[in-house]
């Protein structure tokens, strides 16, 4: 028989007789020996050609889904080796490769070093040094967690999935929480000794941790990948090394293949009226309404020293009529300052400053006013940019006020 | 229409079929099941059997629950 092997449609036949004898009750092991003496080298492929040429061939797709089990038994090693090669999430430097890998290394530590650790705390206190060093390095979660908000959740966000980020940004938080309090009573130990304190909040934290690590495998890595494009993965990729990782270096051996640029960003393809920038789009109408909700003054001069634009705030510092748009800066001005203030145009023009600043008192204000010169990243010159600002609120503050009490 | 709940089935999959699952799981302590954004998002991908795991909510009281609804359960 073995020299029908390397014919394509032959292979493809016996394979297809194979599943059906099994389908029809057929002894297993005997199946299988023959599966094994034939199709050593199978490949996932021809199965899922053989799959679509039983449907094809008329076989009700349910049927094929419980043939599925069946084969899957048969041929599990064989499929499960091809299957690691061919998804992409599973080769090396895949994001979720890495967000797999660095699971699979917290869960290490809570399993060997933390419950073990806090285990013997019960009976003696004498691990406390142990059991401080395993949340230090607990406490890098705090990294995987960075690039799972920063990274994942905008992209998720963006296709409309704002409530499972916002509920697992939470728990983090809690996680995050739990760890830096059982380092806290750690730290403490010797004066306070809360011992039953530390083991009940260092099992809270690794229950946490335990739990998250169970949604993010089961839940959220399928949802995103079913969600994300290459290019998507490609950016989060990218961006990744900013915020570290979980005692983990990804190797990175998968390349994204790239996908069509329309799919990427779908909300601003064929929109009119959306500002692209560095990072992110915005409509113009939001643009404009955010650069007059900033708390300061700003006015664009171009390179031909006419005025382009100003904002709109609330309280102005500076009286600015509309007519001034489109003329040149040196007609706005006093005749007296003039030549100054062509002076320093000049000197940000020429790149021998890149801003120059003044501060005065003007009654209750205390105003400073800042030229920048504004330049494209070829470093070309593209004009000027006036920002004035009302800094005696920001000179009286004292103190701190936080977020987070 | 005999009521068939299977714990590997989406919880998106069974609360088209059956509008009361939502509640029922609420009961018994998925409070987040109810919100229609978390059905259609994580619902895709959560079944029964993994809401249990998670929440560590006895499989066995689940099963018992459904059933005093009109369930058949199916592993």
């Amino acid at each position: 028989m073995s020299e029908h092997i390397n014919n394509r449609e032959y292979r493809q036949k016996l394979l297809k007789e194979l599943i059906m004898e099994l389908h029809d009750g057929k002894d297993f092991d005997e199946v299988k020996a023959k599966f094994e003496e034939n199709f050593k080298d199978v490949s996932a492929k021809e199965i899922t050609e053989m799959e679509t040429q039983l449907v094809v061939d008329g076989m009700p797709v349910e049927e094929i889904q419980r043939l599925c089990d069946v084969h899957a038994s048969v041929f599990k090693g064989t499929i499960e080796e091809i299957h690691a090669i061919r998804r992409d999430e599973d080769t090396p430097g895949h994001p979720i490769h890495t967000f797999r890998e660095e699971n699979k290394l917290i869960q290490k530590l809570i399993d060997e070093q933390i419950r073990p650790h806090v285990d013997a705390m019960e009976e003696n206190d004498k691990v406390t040094v142990d059991l401080a060093a395993d949340f230090k390095d607990l406490w890098e979660i705090d990294k995987h967690y960075g690039r799972k908000e920063n990274l994942l959740f905008p992209y998720m966000e963006k296709y409309g999935i704002t409530a499972p980020p916002q509920v697992m940004w939470g728990v983090d938080d809690e996680n995050r929480d739990l760890i830096k309090e059982v380092r806290e009573l750690l730290k403490n130990y010797q004066y306070a000794r809360p011992k039953e304190e530390v083991v009940e909040k260092a099992n809270a934290a690794i229950n946490g941790v335990e739990e998250m690590i169970f949604k993010e495998e089961n839940i959220l890595f399928p949802m995103v990948l079913d969600t994300l494009n290459d290019n998507e993965w490609k950016k989060i990729l990218e961006e990744s090394d900013e915020y570290g990782y979980f005692f983990f270096e990804p190797k990175v051996e998968w390349v994204p293949k790239a996908v069509p640029e329309e799919s990427m960003e779908p909300e601003v393809q064929g929109v009119e009226g959306y500002v692209k920038f560095d990072a992110g789009f915005m409509s113009q109408e939001e643009l404009n309404a955010m650069l007059n909700t900033l708390p300061l003054d700003m006015t664009f001069v171009d390179k031909d020293g006419r005025v382009k634009y100003f904002t709109q705030g609330k309280e102005r510092i500076f009286a600015r009529p509309k007519t001034i748009i489109g003329r040149e800066v040196s007609n706005c001005h006093p005749p007296a300052s003039v030549h100054i203030v062509e002076e320093i145009v000049e000197e940000l023009k020429s790149g021998k400053k890149d801003h120059e600043d003044f501060w005065i008192n003007m009654g209750e204000k205390f105003v400073h006013i800042r030229y920048f010169a504004v330049r494209n990243e070829q470093g070309e010159f593209l004009g000027v940019v006036e920002v004035s600002q009302d800094i005696k609120p920001l000179r009286d503050l004292t103190g701190e006020k936080r977020l987070v009490e | 229409m005999e009521k068939v709940l299977s714990l590997k089935e989406t919880v998106q999959s069974l609360t088209k079929k059956y509008p009361e699952f939502p509640e029922i799981m609420k009961e018994l302590g998925f409070e987040n099941i109810v919100d229609p954004k978390m059905i259609a998002t994580v619902g895709r991908f959560m079944t029964v059997e993994k809401g249990a795991t998670m929440k560590k909510i006895d499989l066995e009281q689940i099963k018992k629950t459904f059933e005093t609804h009109g369930f058949r359960v199916e592993e």
